[in-house]
């Protein structure tokens, strides 16, 4: 019935003839065209394109400054262990998979080492008594700020 | 277009009237939007875009887009906030979908319906404000984020705007104002 009003009744309409044969098929071929289509996933491809842009704007390296002088500069995709000679003996610091943690230290209270792993830009682990601070750098964009505070 | 309408002085009358109508009609659209409960202030419907759909069928693109500034600066000063950062947000979001909107107008009924073409203005629309308050408020990167909700939001109101605007259209063909 419902198609048979669709063939006929489409001329003379009341205006809310609409209302009357509603349907999901009806409305598409009514109203869309391929244009539409295209427009929808352009509109998506742009939307959806600063989740990735976001994503790359992680880090490049870690920076390892001893006693206020950058000593080593690390891109963050190496895999290594370096042994670094602090002033109350040796720090052993490990990069692996993009994050960076200190597995022992000489230090009396151990707080670089209970600090855990950091692997995202602008994250710091810091010895105090050694006078030595991990620092995870990233690109330019994600080092625009120090610290956003929520 | 414009020469067209200055050929007699009744046509420019008519003109002028439609504007001060359709005028009305999307600011009072605007406004009452102001007062539906959203969970998020900028999380509109954008329902006044169907009368400047419909504003760009029957008088020209340069008369949709002064219905939509008008829409934007007489709503504001409603408001009280003219020139305050949300104004500012609002006019630039309006602009930018103008654009886009008049670039798709001409493509209509070829390749494209009015769903296309309001779904390629709210998404200007979007991008245009979000940009701009991450250019004012300094937190670019924070803002990235809302892209992809506002993307799946824009779809779903373009949509419907420009399948209310069809609708309308068909009612009333009234092309030769």
């Amino acid at each position: 019935m419902a198609s048979k009003k669709l063939q006929t009744g489409i001329e003379k309409t009341d205006g809310f003839d609409f209302l009357r044969y509603f349907t999901v098929r009806n409305y598409l071929i009514k109203y869309f065209r391929l244009g539409d289509i295209i427009i929808v996933l352009l509109v998506i491809a742009i939307g959806f394109s600063p989740m990735y842009l976001h994503k790359n704007g992680s880090i490049k390296s870690f920076s390892i400054i001893l006693d206020s002088a950058e000593i080593a500069s690390i891109p963050a995709d190496t895999d290594t262990t370096i042994i670094v000679p602090a002033p109350l003996g040796a720090v052993k610091i490990e990069i692996s998979g993009g994050r960076a943690r200190v597995v022992e230290s000489s230090c009396p209270r151990k707080i670089c080492v209970h600090s855990g792993a950091i692997g995202k830009a602008g994250q710091a682990i810091a010895c105090v008594p050694n006078k030595l601070i991990i620092i995870a750098v990233g690109d330019e964009r994600s080092g625009k700020y120090d610290a956003i505070l929520k | 277009m414009q020469s067209s309408n200055k050929k007699n002085g009744d046509n420019h009358l008519r003109r002028i009237s439609y504007l001060a109508l359709l005028t009305a009609l999307a600011l009072v659209i605007w406004v009452a939007e102001e007062f539906i409960p959203k969970p998020l202030p900028w999380l509109k419907p954008g329902f006044s875009y169907i009368v400047i759909l419909i504003t760009m069928d029957m008088l020209g693109v340069v008369d949709a887009f002064i219905v939509a500034v008008l829409r934007v600066i007489i709503g504001s000063l409603l408001f009280g906030r003219l020139f305050a950062p949300s104004f500012l947000l609002s006019l630039s979001g309006t602009i930018s979908a103008l654009v886009v909107m008049s670039l798709l107008f001409p493509l209509r009924e070829k390749i494209l319906s009015f769903v296309g073409i309001s779904i390629g203005g709210a998404f200007a629309h979007i991008a245009a404000q979000i940009i701009v308050a991450g250019a004012l408020f300094y937190r670019a990167d924070a803002v990235l984020w809302l892209f992809p909700p506002m993307t799946i939001w824009t779809i779903v109101a373009g949509a419907v705007v420009g399948s209310v605007a069809t609708v309308v259209l068909k009612k009333y063909p009234n092309r030769d104002y």
